[in-house]
């Protein structure tokens, strides 16, 4: 800014303190407004978009899906950035490769990114805390099995397949479908599907257990 | 899947409550901690959305900052932790590529940050009337 410093006696400086990081991106981000690089509009857009539009149900249609439609789950196999397109969610920055990896019987698949926090934001929004963990990216590594035990999941004799993603790929999984649950519309699907289930830290609900959440909250 | 040889180490008796009490601990929106870590979050996007950087080139930059603070011992949460790697990682970025330099941001810095102490020599052209 060249106009001097008068601002120095805007609102500002009765707020409350900054923090340190906080002071930083209001600093780049005033210049950078400055700059004509970036639009105010556009940052509280990007952030509400992440905050409340994109998450973990737009994977739980694209799932539900998958259970309901043989054909639709062929082409997300085959090509998911397209398949995830086609239900009208549109691929992020970090979205243009990416792969559905199926659960059966005998395997289990687990999601990680070990060395930064790789996450598929179009289905899943930005990625828990616990997945950007030293913690995490480290024993999904090296103990996946103590890892899921620590998420209460015991897949016994599954084998279980670790997938690190990167900037190149990024990885989420289809749950199998659970038991009795022939007779659910798509929709009902969907309310089985939860966030850990796509990443592979979890299974998705029964039927019996989305009734009782829907009933009595406990 | 063999170890990769990356991979950050973690004390493996610790990780089960870690991670359990990590989960347990986050709102199902809580997608931001601080409103800060969420415009740190949006300026990245944003200029990649706009060209001024691919993401594997930010990534990459996300990925040493983690990388030096790992090597050092020391773990991240994927919390706050995070986004301050995150905005390293942006801020190194802007000043590489020249669309930010180094100077004005810290001048910057010190302009938008806590209120100067009255014996200041800016409080005496404070109302910025003539000069």
């Amino acid at each position: 800014m060249s106009d001097g410093h008068d601002h120095h006696d805007g609102h500002d400086y009765h707020n409350a303190p900054l923090s340190e990081p906080a002071q930083r991106v209001k600093a780049l981000e005033q210049l950078l407004i400055e700059k004509g690089l970036v639009n105010p509009q556009a940052l509280d857009e990007l952030v509400d978009t992440y905050e409340r539009r994109i998450g973990p149900r737009n994977g739980a249609r694209v799932v539900a899906r998958a259970w309901a439609d043989p054909e639709y789950r062929k082409r997300l196999l085959a090509n998911a950035a397209q398949a995830i397109e086609e239900l009208g969610f549109p691929p992020g920055p970090q979205g243009e490769h990416m792969m559905a990896l199926e659960n059966t019987p005998r395997l289990h698949n687990l999601v990680v990114c070990t060395l930064c926090s790789c996450y598929p934001w179009s289905v899943l929004g930005l990625p828990p805390v616990w997945y950007k963990s030293t913690a995490y990216r480290a024993s999904a590594v090296n103990d996946p099995r103590g890892l899921l035990k620590g998420f209460g999941l015991d897949v016994g004799d599954k084998e279980v397949r670790v997938w690190d993603s990167s900037s190149e790929m990024r990885y989420f999984v289809i749950p199998e479908r659970p038991a009795s649950t022939e007779h659910l519309t798509e929709d009902e699907l969907a309310d089985l599907v939860t966030r850990d289930s796509m990443i592979g830290t979890g299974l998705p609900k029964s039927p019996s257990q989305s009734a009782r959440r829907a009933g009595a909250s406990k | 899947m063999s170890a990769k040889p990356a991979a950050p180490k973690a004390a493996p008796d610790k990780t089960a409550e870690d991670l359990i009490a990590a989960a347990g601990a986050l709102a199902p929106q809580a997608v931001f901690r601080e409103p800060w870590e969420a415009r740190a979050f949006a300026v990245a996007v944003a200029l990649c959305e706009t060209g001024q950087f691919r993401w594997a080139e930010f990534q990459q930059n996300l990925i040493d900052e983690i990388a030096a603070a790992e090597r050092t011992g020391a773990t991240t949460s994927g919390g706050t932790d995070y986004y301050r790697h995150w905005l390293s990682a942006l801020v190194r970025l802007l000043e590489a590529r020249g669309i930010v330099g180094v100077a004005e941001l810290s001048a910057r810095i010190a302009e938008v940050g806590p209120p100067p102490p009255p014996q200041d020599p800016r409080g005496a052209h404070r109302h910025g009337q003539n000069g």
